[in-house]
């Protein structure tokens, strides 16, 4: 939630939107880093403990 | 430099440097709550390296060295333990050129409160309605909330940039001269919400205009090469300014 408020912020609320970008395009990469991180961590430990259960 | 009322935001001894240049020199101010104070002086002054200093978006900037202390609520806003984004969410900032997002009307001020974490559509629509109603928009947009923010006019869209804001429920705005590209009406429309809206919030203003300074502003603080000359009440700042260099300055001799 954060982060997603730290790119809203630099993208509203900088004196220099344009000097902003790297900022917000690294945030942006670093957001979807971190749930597509989660979602296959997920992913993983389900279809471990499906396997364990069969 | 402190005013009597409540203060909100205090400064002591703010020294900042760009690289080896000082562009703010012990900036010790009260800036008291729920008051509008205009921050005043030449171009390259300083005010508004101030102004970006209450919020920290200084820390955006290269080779930033920053000493001292800013106070909000009593809070260090330097200390190592602030949340940032935290503060920004209490402090909001609104620019010279306004920049709403290419989506609709609705979409610009809904934006804040849905990353903040408000799902609820009936929710979204009285923030939106409130924050719209704040910012003296609402009558001119109400049956266009769909329509593209690009399409509003300056005066517009600098209001539409103050909902956004808004919507957010800052308790700080920090505007850095926020009517100096639009034209008179719409000038007047952004002074009069200005005035309105100092009953929920602190507000501080860079301007070059004078007159602008003396009609929506309560404490005036003029800055000079990176100091503070003078801090206190518009009314007396505008009368009878303690130091020289106010006076030459609010009268026209330099600047």
């Amino acid at each position: 939630m954060e982060l997603g408020y730290h790119i809203y912020i630099m993208s509203t609320q900088s004196t220099n939107v344009d000097a902003t970008k790297g900022i917000q395009y690294t945030t942006t990469l670093t957001l979807l880093g971190l749930t597509f991180l989660l979602n296959f961590s997920a992913i993983f430990l389900r279809s471990r403990i499906r396997g364990r259960r069969a | 430099m402190s005013t009597n009322g409540m203060t909100k935001i205090q400064t002591k001894n703010l020294n900042l440097f760009y690289g080896s240049k000082r562009a703010l020199e012990d900036v010790s101010v009260d800036i008291p709550g729920n008051q509008v104070t205009a921050l005043i002086g030449p171009s390259g002054c300083g005010k508004s390296t101030f102004l970006r200093s209450l919020n920290r978006m200084n820390e955006l900037i290269p080779d930033v060295r920053i000493e001292g202390k800013v106070l909000i609520d009593g809070i260090n806003i330097y200390d190592r333990s602030i949340d940032v984004v935290e503060l920004r969410k209490r402090v909001g900032m609104i620019f010279q050129k306004s920049n709403p997002f290419p989506k609709s009307i609705y979409e610009n001020v809904a934006y804040g409160p849905k990353i903040n974490g408000v799902r609820d559509t009936t929710t979204l629509d009285s923030v939106v309605e409130s924050s719209l109603k704040r910012a003296a928009l609402w009558e001119e947009v109400k049956d266009d909330l769909r329509k593209s923010a690009l399409a509003l006019s300056g005066g517009q869209q600098q209001r539409l940039c103050i909902a956004r804001a808004l919507a957010v429920d800052p308790k700080v705005l920090l505007m850095d001269e926020p009517a100096s590209a639009l034209d008179p009406i719409a000038t007047a429309k952004i002074e009069e919400l200005i005035y309105e809206l100092k009953d929920n919030y602190t507000i501080v203003i860079v301007t070059h205009n004078m007159q602008q300074a003396a009609r929506v502003s309560d404490f005036t603080a003029f800055f000079y090469m990176g100091g503070l000359v003078e801090f206190g009440e518009t009314k007396r700042m505008f009368t009878t300014p303690e130091e020289k260099q106010t006076e030459d300055y609010i009268t026209g001799r330099f600047g």
